[in-house]
């Protein structure tokens, strides 16, 4: 065997760059060669250690952390404002073992025999969630086998269910924030919590603003409101409540008590609401998420033959090795309308095995070249935005800003922004490279929308539409998951919109920008997109987002 | 049989855990998987190992272990991504895990580690930084190798000369221990 040979089309399949027949080669080397196996198995390790130290020397022992887990890096400020306010309130000397003064997140120390190689941080893993929506930051995906570190999780909607290394498990009802402290201990900042604590995990404490709950070997639910109060109710074994006096209070199986003032009172049969069983709603969810998919695609395929769509794509069919965007429309140009996907991965869409593209890099994107003039259009598009990194996030821009090229992007403020101009960018002056801001201004036609997103609304996905009619007043109207929404600023508003002109453009980010070094790559993923050579109607616009919707 | 305390059972799986992931990787990575596989196999394995850590015995060999977990919820992972191009068939997957045992198993993980560390300072500086540029971040190598541009075809070639170098000084190293 051709070492030589043998190491290419190894590291090819391990870099993801290997063609068909070369893996149908390779893979028959393996199966008939012991000595090829030895190869691809170093090359193999060599490659995981490589990037596991991220192929230097010396890596600090801080970075190996996040091995450990996907999650640990979350704001500081928010955990340091928790431990304040338990600081403020609480009286019980033991509670003071978490006080601030220790770095938080020691708990978990090591044990005599055998030292671990790095820190260990983590106390608890995600086990089960339906319909989970978390709040994370810098991208990281968080979901059912996540390893924990203390910190504070938040769930924005759905049930997760999260177990402790200690051996209690607790079901989240979001949207809720709890912030794990350590394998023992947690403190629910808002929302609605049942606790389940086997004998083995007795001692496990739930703490809210005022007053801290030990369980001693029971269930109980626990709901924490914005007004600082919370209720809880045992529904097996019994629950210690202590409140900031250190008066105790203890609970037994169908007991309910106020929590609030600091002080913990036994009620009456309150009505606490329901505290949901995860596994019933895993079956459930897991049956509507299917059916909403299923019943999304059939609408999808309707939508296809549609004559007035430009081109529509609807991202179903990729896996990692797709490099090119089918264009599904039945009728126009086909297949020369398909898109060229440029770094960006496959990742889940809306539901759970719907393929979306996830934009991160500052490469990523998906090229295009539509031809054409339209002096009517509608751009839609489901998006899940994750964060709006730069002054503008691109959804979909044109190259460069010619005469009557269009120009889709989100505000850093969280606006979907449409612009267009007649001219596009004016012949620079003497001296200059570009024309000034203010020339290119004079003739552009901007219309932001109402803000409508936030980072409390990071991961969520949005039906963003925009229709335009040269020939109505206002031209441009723009959807926020199906229903119109208004402007916050713009710019020439009322002014006639050029015929309307796409050509080369990328989805996602913007190639060739105007100022060099401009750059508006979208943080966020994409799982259909259509473009029409007409303006929906609003009703139309909304059956796109029921017969779509997550 | 001794088993784990009860007590601080959750604190030795962490650590056992976290001290063997890496060479747990490695041996997801060499049964043929792409690192999304690699993420997404290692969360199943890190859960599916919390659940019967009290099957354990912690006085026997932990890699041991974890490897035969490990190779069931790769080989579980593979029925479900069957239809996706370029994995491995399962028979083949069995065999590059029985080599991938072989190779580790004559081994300390910390020993590959460090003859990795001398042979990666022995290179040339310019080779140094380009490992470090290719492996550096979550960026796959073929995405570095397309920001480099026109060049993306040299700087492979390049790229699997110095690895392949790497791979020989690391087997010589851990020939002569």
């Amino acid at each position: 065997m051709d070492n030589h040979h043998l190491n290419e089309l190894t590291l090819a399949h391990l870099d993801g760059c290997i063609s068909d027949s070369e893996f149908a080669e390779l893979q028959q080397l393996l199966e008939s060669d012991a000595a090829a196996r030895s190869r691809y198995v170093e090359l193999a390790r060599l490659d995981a250690e490589l990037r596991e130290s991220d192929g230097a020397v010396d890596e600090p022992a801080d970075e190996r952390m996040s091995q450990v887990s996907n999650w640990s890096r979350m704001p500081r400020v928010a955990q340091a404002m928790v431990i304040a306010a338990a600081v403020l309130v609480l009286m019980i000397p033991a509670w003071m073992l978490v006080g601030p003064d220790r770095p938080v997140g020691n708990q978990v120390a090591a044990t005599t025999d055998s030292p671990p190689s790095k820190p260990v941080r983590s106390i608890a893993v995600i086990s089960a969630e339906a319909d989970a929506v978390w709040k994370t930051s810098r991208g990281k995906r968080i979901g059912r086998g996540t390893a924990l570190e203390p910190g504070t999780l938040t769930l924005l909607e759905g049930l997760a269910q999260v177990d402790f290394f200690s051996g209690a498990s607790i079901t989240l009802s979001g949207p809720a924030e709890i912030e794990l402290r350590n394998k023992k201990l947690a403190v629910l900042h808002r929302g609605r919590v049942r606790a389940v604590v086997p004998p083995a995990a007795r001692g496990f404490k739930i703490q809210t603003a005022d007053v801290q709950l030990e369980d001693l070997g029971t269930s109980f639910g626990i709901v924490a409101r914005n007004n600082g109060k919370s209720s809880v109710i045992v529904f097996d074994g019994e629950v210690r409540a202590i409140d900031r006096g250190g008066e105790e209070l203890s609970l037994l199986e169908g007991d309910t008590a106020h929590l609030a003032r600091g002080n913990a009172s036994k009620s009456s049969s309150d009505n606490l609401g329901t505290f949901p069983d995860i596994s019933a709603i895993i079956e459930r969810s897991a049956g509507l998420g299917k059916s909403r998919y299923t019943q999304w695609k059939s609408a999808a395929i309707k939508r296809r033959s549609d004559s007035r769509l430009v081109a529509y794509y609807d991202f179903e069919g990729l896996d990692d090795t797709s490099r090119r965007l089918p264009n599904r429309a039945a009728v126009g140009k086909g297949s020369e309308l398909d898109g060229g996907i440029v770094g960006a991965r496959v990742s889940d869409g809306r539901w759970s095995g719907k393929p979306a593209l996830d934009f991160r890099g500052e490469g990523d994107r998906v090229r295009f070249n539509i031809p054409g003039k339209f002096d009517a259009m509608t751009l839609y598009a489901w998006v899940r935005i994750d964060a709006l990194d730069r002054g503008l996030n691109s959804l979909f821009l044109t190259d460069h800003y010619d005469p009557g090229e269009i120009h889709w992007q989100l505000s850093v403020r969280g606006a979907l922004h449409f612009s267009t101009s007649p001219v596009g960018v004016p012949p620079a002056p003497a001296g200059l490279e570009v024309a000034t801001n203010e020339q290119i201004q004079a003739e552009n036609r901007r219309f932001f929308s109402d803000e409508f997103w936030n980072a409390n609304q990071s991961g969520n996905w949005f039906l963003l539409a925009t229709t335009v009619d040269c020939a109505k007043q206002p031209s441009v109207i723009h959807y926020i998951n199906g229903h119109s929404v208004g402007f916050s600023g713009g710019r020439n508003m009322d002014r006639a919109i050029p015929e309307l002109r796409i050509g080369r453009a990328d989805l996602g980010n913007w190639t060739d920008p105007i100022w060099a070094k401009d750059i508006r790559s979208l943080n966020g993923r994409i799982d259909e997109f259509a473009i029409y050579s007409t303006a929906l109607t609003p009703d139309e616009i909304l059956t796109i987002y029921e017969e779509g919707r997550p | 049989m001794e088993y784990a305390e009860p007590e601080n059972a959750e604190e030795k799986f962490v650590q056992m855990f976290a001290g063997h992931e890496r060479e747990l990787r490695g041996f997801v990575r060499s049964m043929g998987l792409d690192w999304n596989a690699v993420d997404d196999v290692m969360q199943m394995v890190s859960l599916v190992m919390w659940r019967k850590w009290h099957e354990f015995d912690v006085g026997s060999d932990f890699m041991l272990w974890a490897r035969v977990i490990t190779r069931f919820e790769v080989l579980k992972f593979r029925r479900k991504v069957a239809r996706d191009r370029h994995v491995f068939r399962e028979n083949v997957m069995e065999l590059l895990a029985g080599a991938a045992e072989e190779l580790d198993g004559s081994g300390r993980s910390e020993d590959y580690r460090n003859a990795l560390q001398e042979c990666i300072k022995a290179l040339p500086e310019r080779s140094g930084r380009l490992i470090q540029a290719a492996y550096a971040g979550d960026r796959t190598i073929r995405e570095v190798a397309d920001d480099v541009g026109q060049s993306a075809t040299a700087f492979y070639k390049t790229l699997n000369r110095i690895r392949e170098k790497l791979r020989q000084c690391v087997q010589q190293r851990l020939d002569a221990m």
